[in-house]
């Protein structure tokens, strides 16, 4: 179950790590020559600062989630730790 | 008699420098982002757009060497001391470190299929020596998560984690020793937005790195605190059965 909840997690990072590459790889596209914009090509500067703008989006989507998740995740670890605490106590009582 | 209710406050000023750390991690990490769309050149020398990737590319790489040294240096004090908190910290900081680098991979592959046509180029002494560092801290990290908990297991990987140490100078100065192939020694510009940014952006990086750093220490505490738990009730369980 251990392996299996680490493998969950290797392909969760995996997937927020492919996802803030998504806007790298369309940057790529375009710089091969795809139909969006390309310095090389027929860009005009107002569609690249365009284009810019949307990666900007898509990179600051992607960090506001990791951020959101870690900060979710430390309040559940502040929650654990309480009861922890709480657990050993009780325990320590009992053990006396 | 009653246990004491655990006590709301506990960790209480934790959470809220995590809340404002993390809120200063989000804020520069958007501020980086807006300067490279709005602030810095669109295309230096002879790249295109494709070098603004450079901006998230640079944080990561110089970080994972940082946080690689940290390590190492944890390491050592481990040996000299056996105190576990120090496993704790180097195992931590391999970790973050592991990302800092897959991230910096990723990111220079992508630039370098722009760049130079190709997504990886084996001539390239530095980013051979990347590639070896990154595969000796994912076994660094194999080995932590499985091998028994133990004193045996901190001092292997604390070993390990020096020996591998000897691939930090040897990326930083590959190009020095080895001969430039294609991965440049800096980016040159004479445009002054540019290093500012790569500059800022290292700061937000850390930031953003630091807070999974405190994320992932305070998750490990919580786990050794339950462990506690149970194995002193498994003692008493143990007593009453005696």
């Amino acid at each position: 179950m251990r392996m299996l909840s680490r493998a969950k997690r290797v392909v969760g990072v995996a997937l927020v790590a492919l996802l803030a590459c998504l806007p790298c790889v369309v940057l790529a596209q375009d710089e091969a020559g795809g139909d969006a914009p390309t310095v090389a090509g027929t860009a005009t500067v107002e569609e690249l600062t365009d284009f810019r703008s949307y990666l900007m989006f898509g990179f600051s989507l992607v960090f506001v989630l990791i951020i959101g998740y870690l900060v979710v995740s430390q309040r559940r670890n502040a929650a654990l730790a309480e009861e922890a605490e709480f657990l050993k106590k009780r325990i320590d009582e009992l053990g006396k | 008699m009653q246990a004491s209710k655990p006590s709301v406050a506990a960790g209480g000023g934790g959470r809220a420098t995590f809340a404002l750390h993390a809120v200063a991690a989000l804020a520069c990490l958007c501020a980086l982002n807006w300067l490279v769309a709005t602030k810095v050149p669109l295309h230096i020398q002879m790249l295109e757009t494709s070098y603004l990737i450079f901006f998230y590319h640079f944080p990561s790489a110089i970080l994972c060497t940082v946080f690689f040294t940290i390590n190492a240096v944890f390491s050592v004090f481990y040996l000299a001391t056996q105190k576990p908190s120090y496993d704790l910290h180097a195992r931590v900081f391999a970790e973050i470190g592991l990302v800092a680098c897959c991230i910096a991979l990723a990111t220079g592959s992508v630039w370098a299929r722009m760049a130079w046509g190709e997504w990886w180029s084996f001539g390239d002494p530095r980013l051979l020596w990347v590639a070896i560092m990154c595969l000796s801290y994912a076994a660094y990290v194999v080995l932590q998560q499985f091998m028994e908990p133990g004193e045996r297991r901190m001092r292997y990987a604390a070993v390990f984690a020096v020996a591998a140490a000897i691939n930090v100078p040897l990326v930083k100065y590959a190009i020095q020793f080895f001969g430039e192939n294609q991965h440049p020694m800096e980016m040159t510009s004479s445009d002054s937005s540019l290093k500012g940014t790569q500059w800022f952006g290292a700061f937000a990086f850390l930031l953003f790195y630091l807070l999974v750093y405190r994320w992932r220490i305070a998750k490990e505490k919580v786990r050794a605190s339950i462990e506690s738990s149970l194995s002193a009730a498994r003692r008493i369980e143990e007593g009453r059965l005696a």
